[in-house]
This record gives C-alpha cells, sequence and structure tokens, in this order.
C-alpha cells in the first residue's frame, strides 16, 4: 500500500508512541525503504528525543527538601484559622458599610423636607436679610375646579380670573394649544399657600443655631 | 504504601492519621517537586510550591472522596500541582513586567544571571533543543515534559490535563517538529 511523505510521518510519530497495529508498522517499513527523506526525519526525530530525554533528566532529576509532616498539618489547621478571621473582617466591614449607607440614605430623605414639615426654629437661613424665607415656610394645599367657559373668555382671562398660570391650567388639561372653546370644561388647579409660622423677613433676623440649643430670634432693624 | 492503596490512604489521611499523610506526601513528594521544577524552573520556587500542592491536596481530600467520577489519585495530585506552577508563573510574569517596565524608567541596566540550567548544558545542539523546549507555547511544552520527562502514559497525561487524547497525540506531534527544525537548523549551519 502506497502512502504520502506527511502519512509516513504521522506513521513515524505515533510509532514513538507505540500506538501502531501490525499492519500499519508494514506499511512504514515498506515506506521507510524507498523513502530516504523519511527516513532522515525519522533519524531527526529520535535525534531530537535521544537529546531531550537525558538532559531533562540532567536538569529536573533533584530531591525535594524534605517536607516537615507536621508543618504541613498545621499549616492546613492555620488556614481554616485564617479563613474563619478572614470571614468575619469581611462581615464586619459589610456591617460598617451598610450603617454608613443606611445612614447616608436616612439624611437624604430627611433632607428632601418634603414629607416631614421641618419647624420655622431649626431652619438654616444662610443671610440675615431673609428674602426668600416666607416661601420656604409656606406648604400649599391644591384642589382641582372644573369651569366650563364662557363666550369671550380666553385662557389668560380665566388664569388670571383664578390667580393660576396658563401654563398649569394647560399642563392639567393636557393642551398643546392655548385656544378655548365656549362650554369646553377645563380643570383649574387651585392651590391656597398656608403660612405654618409668621416669618416675616423684613422686620426678623433667623440665625441658623446646632439643634442643642434653641433658635435665636431677635427683632431686627 | 503502595500506589495501589489511595482509597485507604484517602481515609485515613482525612481522619488526621498523621503517619497515613506522611506516607502519602513521601509517596508523591518527588513527583511533585520534579513537576513543578519542570514548569517554573527554579528550586526554591519548586520546594514551595511543593509545600503549597500537599497542603491543597490535603485539604481536598475530602472532596476527592466524595467525587464519584475521580481521576486517578497521581493524577488529581500532579493536577493540583500542576495548577499550582502554572499560578507561580504567572506571577512571576507580572512580576518581571513590572521589574522591566520599571527598569526601562529609570533607565537601569538589570544583570543577566546565569542560571543552574544553562550551567548543565554541554553542547551547541542540547543549547538549541533547551532554547526551542523554552520557547514552546505552554500547553506544548507542558504536553513534552509530561511525556518525556515524567514518563507518563498519553492515558495519564489526558487525565492531568482534562484534553482528550487526540489533542495530546496532536500537541506532542506539533512539538516534536518545532525541536526538530531547530536540530535542523543547527546541522544547516
Amino acid at each position: 500500500m502506497q502512502i504520502t511523505h506527511d502519512e509516513a510521518r504521522k506513521l513515524i510519530q505515533f510509532s514513538i508512541e507505540q500506538t501502531l497495529s501490525p499492519q500499519e508498522i508494514k506499511t512504514l517499513r515498506v515506506h521507510l525503504e524507498d523513502c530516504v527523506e523519511c527516513r532522515v526525519y525519522a533519524k531527526e526525530i529520535k535525534e531530537v528525543e535521544s537529546i531531550l530525554v537525558p538532559l531533562m533528566k540532567r536538569q529536573w532529576s533533584l530531591q525535594p527538601a524534605p517536607l516537615s509532616i507536621p508543618a504541613l498539618v498545621q499549616r492546613k489547621s492555620i488556614n481554616w484559622q485564617s479563613n474563619i478571621i478572614l470571614a468575619t473582617r469581611t462581615v464586619m466591614i459589610s456591617i460598617v458599610f451598610a450603617a454608613f449607607v443606611f445612614s447616608a440614605w436616612q439624611l437624604t430623605r430627611s433632607g428632601s423636607g418634603t414629607s416631614t414639615p421641618m419647624p420655622v426654629s431649626i431652619l438654616p437661613i444662610p443671610t440675615p436679610s431673609g428674602q426668600s424665607t416666607s416661601t420656604k415656610v409656606s406648604f400649599q394645599n391644591c384642589a382641582e375646579t372644573k369651569y366650563q367657559v364662557q363666550e369671550n373668555d380666553t385662557l389668560e382671562s380665566i388664569a388670571s380670573q383664578f390667580s393660576v398660570s396658563k401654563v398649569k391650567i394647560m399642563a392639567v388639561n393636557d393642551m398643546h394649544v392655548e385656544t378655548v372653546y365656549t362650554k369646553m370644561e377645563l380643570l383649574i388647579p387651585i392651590c391656597h399657600s398656608t403660612l405654618t409660622g409668621t416669618v416675616h423677613p423684613s422686620t426678623l433676623t433667623i440665625t441658623f443655631t446646632p439643634l442643642i440649643s434653641p433658635t435665636t430670634s431677635t427683632p431686627g432693624g | 504504601m503502595h500506589d495501589t492503596e489511595p482509597a485507604w490512604l484517602v481515609s485515613q489521611c482525612i481522619a488526621g492519621n498523621e503517619n497515613a499523610i506522611e506516607s502519602l506526601v513521601r509517596q508523591y513528594e518527588t513527583g511533585v517537586f520534579r513537576l513543578a521544577l519542570s514548569i517554573v524552573g527554579d528550586q526554591a520556587e519548586a520546594n514551595e510550591i511543593t509545600q503549597e500542592t500537599f497542603i491543597a491536596v490535603l485539604r481536598s481530600l475530602r472532596s476527592y472522596q466524595d467525587y464519584k467520577d475521580r481521576k486517578s489519585f497521581k493524577a488529581w495530585i500532579y493536577t493540583i500541582a500542576l495548577n499550582q506552577s502554572r499560578s507561580h508563573l504567572r506571577k512571576r510574569k507580572t512580576l518581571e513586567r513590572l521589574r522591566n517596565t520599571l527598569a526601562s524608567i529609570f533607565r537601569v541596566e538589570t544583570q543577566k544571571q546565569i542560571s543552574p540550567e544553562e550551567a548543565v548544558i554541554q553542547n551547541d545542539k542540547e543549547a538549541e533543543i533547551w532554547k526551542s523546549l523554552n520557547q514552546l507555547d505552554e500547553p506544548f511544552r507542558i504536553v513534552v515534559v509530561l511525556r518525556y520527562f515524567h514518563e507518563l502514559s498519553i492515558t495519564e497525561i489526558s487525565e492531568i490535563l482534562s484534553v482528550n487524547e487526540g489533542t495530546i497525540h496532536s500537541r506532542l506531534h506539533s512539538a516534536r517538529e518545532k525541536l526538530r527544525n531547530a536540530l535542523k537548523h543547527l546541522l544547516g549551519e
């Protein structure tokens, strides 16, 4: 049976591992008798092995430093202890981190100030002029009233009638243009401002002080 | 202790019998050390890897015992040793890269030391083969080392590396080709 050089080379390689069938050995032998090139190849592969194996043995056939069994057993158990220490540390760090995140969340929540109105006494006011203090202490109660558009009404006239901005009316009624027509039903958002404190910026100076001491309110001049 | 009794040995080691642990360690320590040495090429590091391997082995004996579709005991220990060696090699490569970077930044000339390995090489052919062996990609080099130095069978190598036997054959073929080319290059000069 005729085989190619490549096939012969594969068989040479497998012959090293002694995994060839008797038939394959015979085929290879027949090929090698006629093929100088493959004989050289086989010789070179054998030479590689003959150099490599003793070289590796010279390099690496060394003896290890004998291991101490008690030290091994100890290190094995030490590792268990260190695992426990590591686990404890991880848990503690997680708790501290969770506490930090929780307190930060709490601060943000209380800082928003919409759900729980802050008493006037602890409001931080940066400047004595306090021009915007009255708006800060006011809270709005809004209700929607139905209004039927009369003849000659415009969005502007309705807005001024109810003291509401045009934009608010348009937003509540989902309007895109300002056009209104007679008998059109509009929802008017009417908001009543309620003051929780009697703060008059022109007459009062409110100073922010720490929570422990009460706020100092002095009549300003 | 015989190689045919790992099941007994394993259960005794799990029970904490120090004599059994000693038997196990003495039976495999040379093999593990030489495997580590052939991968990392440094004796001190190989000793360290041997110790780490046995600590890892002792720690995971129970899971080895419980694992139904387990490897042969020798293959299992060699796999652990190989993984430890690879991890050392990775760390060393990272350190070398860092050192080279620092050396290039500060323009420090690092003096190349002659390793004990190089001292053992006797002629040009050996030097050439050794150089090509170390230039082989890791999967090819490991197969050559396990086959020729540790004299493991293809089946054992495939078990250690968890790769099928066909792949081991093909890696060996191409590794031999590369080594032959290195030698051929020398003869051609």
